[in-house]
């Protein structure tokens, strides 16, 4: 009962090895050690002898580089000792100066919790006065200012120091001794989110400086193509990177396997039924198994499918599987996390909410069920199997969609690409003018403060606050005169501007909470929600109270929205046109209403609804292209086929965007048409889903020709014969993937990749 | 590599109407309150008080001073401060006459207060009182609380009313008897009674810092107008000048809301003096005291219900506190100083309330409670 057995039925017994496309193995890895010029501080020398750690070569050089005084990224693998190796230095300055203090930032409370933990452990094996801390939402009105007062060490998230900022007075002594700024999970903090933490810290330098301090940041991430480039857009700093290279940390062999179920042609299984056996097998061979599934709805519905698998089989391990997403209440993924630590649990299906550093220990096996959207994300999840030196197994399911058929065909690419370039946008108007507002609360603003902090395009933006009577000029800076507090408005994520919803199980108990526009898609009346592996039905959609009323149902069939989406082009940026092809790049108004929602039986649609919900409206960026009238004329196309054409290549756009672009493929929509009133020809739009647009659209047209022809080689090779989920068709497609029109979509495409020729080829 | 960017220059690269935008978002956070006016007397011109919401009130009282200057309305001042000139209206009150207890009697209560000693607990007083030791002079000898005895019989006994606070407030928190013996030790013309207008809670500015104080018998109040928030910096360095050989403050909900507003706002300027200044002297926050002496009686502490159900007073044509950010705004957006005057008119009323709210409480109404 082991790994190695379980990796044997995978290869060598049906039906499993008739699935397996591709074992990828990595050796095991001797430890290499470090040694410092300086031994450390005596009581931290003696906190790791008493442990029985040794450091290794990447801790070393990441202290030694903290020593000197540098800004330090470290992107070394997971569970390859991070945390240790800049705990170190930092707590050997809180040593050595009794008045320094240290600001640590985790994406989530609970990761902070988590690691206070160790930390405290530490406070108790030094002799100096840090008191450690956690200072979030949570954190008791009554002890707040004592931990302002006295703490050294504050543990916090984003969203708190948002708010924080806007009373710095009362933290004066903590900032103005502030020696260092440590950011966890740091690869977290890109796209709409990153920008906003990215304007955070910005605010936070900009107070910083005028109490004279100036913090080393450390960065921990996961590894990213743009490492430096990203670190310096996200702190302003750019940091030496200890990556990969340097990593010393020993390692178990770990088999990667591929495990197709479109292996043996499309729909003879699907990847959900396959992942769920695949769990049960991983739990049967005696092997910790954790499952990663995409979505909230299929951590729940594979859980429930292994589940089922185990009682109809009267397996005494039914109660061992369980799911685990965010949704949940803090105290109920605290039990969870401790059963799956302590081994009561041997299976669980989580979504990405435990790819971060909670605390679950060791895992014989991980299942990536469906790609995750990233390769840093695969790589995170992967890295949850095998802590230590024991050999671990790796499977990934891939979906019939663009994407993961693209990559399962092509392993080399999978374990060779470099990873995704992280992207911030700290210009988007949206996003910097609310920081703007904040930063003028916090302390007056001048102009050429605000352009030193906030960049170029915070000149624009302050005119027009300014103009709008939002902020005042005073012979001391620009002054914020509005109300309520900015703070109070300006979120930290697109959706902090939109109610949230409760939803109300019996009238009573919170089993959830979700934004407005999820909720409009997800919450509507007649939905079908899944929660604890339990299905919900939605009885009512309060619009005025924000309040969607459940009731706990056992049914055998789920809901998919119906969206119809309006595109209308506000501006066009740039443009490149060959041959009467048009690829465009700008500025765009899209209104998605919920029209509708199906009912769906296994893969049978049997009922169809009309709903009437108020529809959400936005400005962002969009990348568009527009077909010559050339091009359906000569061939004669039906209308029909014109449309089914554009259709399958908006799908298959879309689908393989994500892998030019760090981004989930939730932030990007697509419409495709035959005529659009605003370019008067058929037209295929690729935007972003974020306000503004936070420059997935802008990296896309760059990348437009390595996109075009990956995509075409996509189509053309697919075995299929009119289309099918691995190339053209989507599986959120409101329109049920009708018109479809394969082979007009190959040409769609083979005519976009002409048009992209004439780019710059070293563009990737 | 960035693609060329086109679009009107005008617009500003990418920036599409982020003023009007962030204008919207906060309009949608911060709504005209919806509340009616409280007392069917308030506005009689108008008919049906009641029922009045927000925008006809703002509409009635910015068209009943329509085309007026503040200093045809009010007698305006320029008080000089390092940060410029500070609108300032001064009047007086005769009908608040100082009234801060008897001197003698408040020494005599804290000097039998054998409580006021760290350790001395009800248990201890009643055992200690039982074997003879009246006061904190008897208890300077007692082996074992004599220290702390004597630094406690010190401040309470050296006439000091300073030290005597500190002391108390220490010991017994911000809403005892024995804390409200101690504004007796005070000279009444060392009060400063402040109040506060602001937009809104936090993060937000102060527009107006309403002062008074006894003088001769009569309550002078002083009023520092913000004409505009660029005139922060000054109401601030105005009242940090008041302040000066002020012994103690007095405010209603000042500890949570005015104190901490201003020390903020001072901050926010860099002002590191003024944002110090405030929260170093003794304070006096009634809302405490009023609690402890009359929540069962009131149900809730406001003061409006206070001088309304205890004082008998109603005051004419006042408007909700809650009204202030919005008629402030209104008065930027066109100058009219109507809704002005109504912020102006309802600080003083909240500081002549103050003043008498603070004659009326005695310490007899507080009780006997326990020290801790």
């Amino acid at each position: 009962m082991s790994v190695e057995s379980l990796l044997d039925t995978l290869t060598q017994r049906a039906p499993y090895r008739d699935f397996v496309t591709h074992v990828e193995e990595r050796p095991a890895r001797a430890a290499r050690d470090g040694r410092l010029a300086e031994p450390l501080a005596p009581p931290l020398e003696d906190y790791l002898a008493r442990r029985g750690v040794t450091l290794r070569v990447h801790q070393t050089e990441a202290i030694t580089a903290i020593r000197a005084g540098h800004h330090v990224l470290l992107t070394t693998p997971p569970a390859s000792g991070k945390t240790l190796a800049f705990n170190l230095p930092v707590w050997e300055r809180l040593l050595a100066d009794p008045a320094a203090t240290a600001l640590y930032l985790y994406p989530t409370k609970a990761l902070a919790q988590d690691q206070w933990t160790t930390l405290a452990d530490l406070a108790r094996a030094v002799p100096a006065a840090v008191a450690p801390a956690v200072y979030d939402g949570d954190t008791p009105t009554g002890r707040r200012a004592r931990i302002r007062a006295e703490s050294r060490l504050v543990l916090t998230n984003f969203y708190m120091l948002h708010q924080t900022l806007a009373w710095a007075h009362q933290w004066e002594r903590f900032w103005s001794h502030l020696a260092f700024v440590v950011i966890d999970e740091a690869h977290v903090y890109r796209g709409v989110f990153g920008s906003n933490v990215a304007l955070v810290l910005r605010r936070l330098e900009r107070l910083l400086d005028a109490v004279h301090a100036s913090p080393q940041f450390v960065l921990a991430s996961a590894t990213l193509a743009n490492a430096d480039e990203f670190s310096h857009q996200l702190t302003g700093v750019h940091p030496v990177v200890i990556d990969e290279a340097a990593d010393g940390s020993a390692r178990g062999r770990q088999h990667f396997v591929f495990y197709n179920p479109e292996a043996l042609g499309p729909g003879v299984t699907s990847p959900h039924q396959e992942t769920a056996r695949l769990l049960a097998a991983g739990v049967e061979h005696g092997v910790q198994t954790l499952a990663f599934a995409v979505s909230r709805q299929l951590a729940e519905l594979v859980a429930r499918q292994a589940r089922d698998t185990a009682q109809a089989q009267r397996a005494p391990w039914a109660e061992a599987v369980a799911p685990y997403r965010a949704g949940y209440l803090p105290a109920e993924r605290r039990a969870l996390e401790g059963a799956l630590r302590d081994g009561r649990i041997r299976g669980m299906v989580s979504t990405n909410a435990l790819e971060l550093g909670v605390d679950i220990g060791s895992l014989g096996a991980v299942i990536l069920s469906g790609f995750p959207g990233t390769m840093v994300s695969a790589r995170q999840q992967a890295g949850r199997a095998g802590r230590g030196v024991e050999a671990s197994l790796v499977i990934w399911v891939p979906f019939a969609d663009p994407l993961d058929q693209y990559l399962a065909r092509r392993p080399a690419l999978f374990f060779g690409r470099p990873h995704e370039h992280a992207l911030i946008d700290r210009d988007n108007p949206y996003i910097l003018s609310g920081h703007l507002l904040c930063a003028a609360a916090e302390r007056p603003l001048d102009r050429e403060s605000a352009a030193r902090w906030f960049g170029p395009e915070a000149d624009t933006a302050l005119d027009q606050l300014q103009a709008r009577g939002l902020l005042r000029e005073t012979p001391r800076g620009l002054v914020y005169q509005a109300r309520p507090a900015a703070h109070q408005v300006v979120a930290l994520d697109a959706t902090g501007l939109q109610p949230t919803v409760k939803v109300l199980r019996d009238d009573e108990f919170v089993l959830e909470t979700m934004d407005w526009t999820r909720a409009l898609s997800e919450a509507h009346p007649g939905a079908v929600l899944l929660h604890g592996a339990e299905t919900y039905v939605v009885s009512s959609l309060d619009l005025t109270h924000y309040v969607a009323a459940v009731k706990k149902q056992r049914v055998d069939y789920w809901t998919d929205p119906m969206t119809k989406v309006d595109i209308h082009i506000l501006d066009e940026r740039a443009a490149r046109e060959h041959e009467g092809v048009r690829l465009s790049w700008g500025d765009v108004e899209v209104t998605e209403r919920v029209v509708g929602f199906k009912t769906r039986r296994g893969d049978e649609v049997v009922a169809q609804d009309a709903l009437d919900l108020p529809p959400v409206t936005y400005r962002t960026r969009s990348l568009w292209f527009t077909l010559p009238e050339e091009f359906s004329r000569p061939r004669r196309l039906e209308h029909a086929n014109l449309f089914g054409g554009l259709h399958g290549a908006e799908h298959a756009l879309v689908g393989l965007m994500p892998l030019w672009v760090l981004c989930d493929r939730r932030d990007l929509g697509a419409l495709s048409v035959g005529h659009h009133p605003d370019t008067g020809a058929a037209t295929i739009f690729v935007h972003e889903h974020a306000e503004g647009g936070i420059g997935l659209t802008e990296r896309g047209f760059e990348r437009a020709a390595a996109l075009a022809a990956a995509t075409h080689e996509l189509v053309r090779d697919c075995p299929c014969q009119v289309g099918c989920p691995s190339c053209v068709y989507s599986p959120t497609c409101s329109n049920d993937n009708v018109p479809m029109d394969k082979g007009v979509a190959i040409d769609v495409l083979a005519l976009l990749t002409q048009l992209s020729a004439e780019e710059d080829p070293s563009a990737d | 590599m960035t693609a060329e960017t086109g679009g009107d220059p005008a617009s500003g690269g990418r920036i599409f109407g982020v003023g009007d935008y962030w204008a919207a978002r906060l309009t949608e956070a911060a709504p005209l309150p919806a509340a009616d006016v409280p007392s069917a007397d308030a506005f009689p011109a108008s008919p049906g008080g009641w029922d009045r919401r927000a925008a006809d009130v703002l509409a009635l009282v910015t068209a009943r001073a329509r085309g007026r200057r503040l200093d045809q309305l009010y007698p305006v001042t320029d008080t000089a401060t390092p940060e410029g000139p500070c609108r300032t209206i001064r009047s007086s009150l005769a009908d608040v006459p100082p009234a801060t207890g008897d001197p003698h009697e408040a020494r005599r209560e804290l000097a039998g207060a054998l409580e006021l000693v760290w350790g001395v607990g009800p248990w201890h007083a009643a055992a200690l009182r039982a074997a003879g030791t009246r006061t904190l002079a008897d208890l300077t000898h007692h082996p074992r609380f004599g220290v702390e005895a004597s630094r406690v019989w010190g401040a309470v006994a050296a006439g000091n009313p300073d030290a005597a606070f500190w002391v108390v407030r220490h010991r017994c928190g911000a809403s005892h008897r024995l804390l409200w013996c101690t504004r007796a030790l005070f000279d009444p013309s060392a009060f400063l009674f402040v109040d506060i207008e602001t937009l809104g809670f936090s993060g937000v500015a102060a527009i107006l810092i309403g002062v008074a104080e006894w003088r001769d018998h009569m309550l002078d109040v002083t009023q520092y107008v913000a004409e505009s928030v660029a005139d922060e910096p000054a109401l601030l360095a105005a009242l940090a000048q008041h302040a000066v050989g002020k012994q103690a403050l007095v405010t209603f909900n000042g500890l949570a809301f005015d104190v901490p507003v201003l020390a903020a706002r001072a901050a926010y300027y860099g002002m590191r003096e003024a944002a110090r200044s405030l929260g170093a002297l003794p304070h006096f926050d009634l809302v405490h005291f009023a609690r402890r002496a009359w929540r069962h009686r009131l149900g809730d502490c406001q003061a409006v219900t206070i001088e309304r159900e205890l004082l008998g007073i109603v005051r004419p044509d006042d408007l909700p506190g809650a009204y202030v950010p919005p008629f402030y705004e209104a008065y930027q957006q066109d100058g009219e100083v109507g809704p002005l005057t109504y912020i102006i008119d309802h600080n003083r009323w909240d500081l002549a309330g103050l003043a008498r709210i603070f004659t009326h409480l005695t310490p007899g109404a507080l009780g006997s409670c326990d020290v801790g």
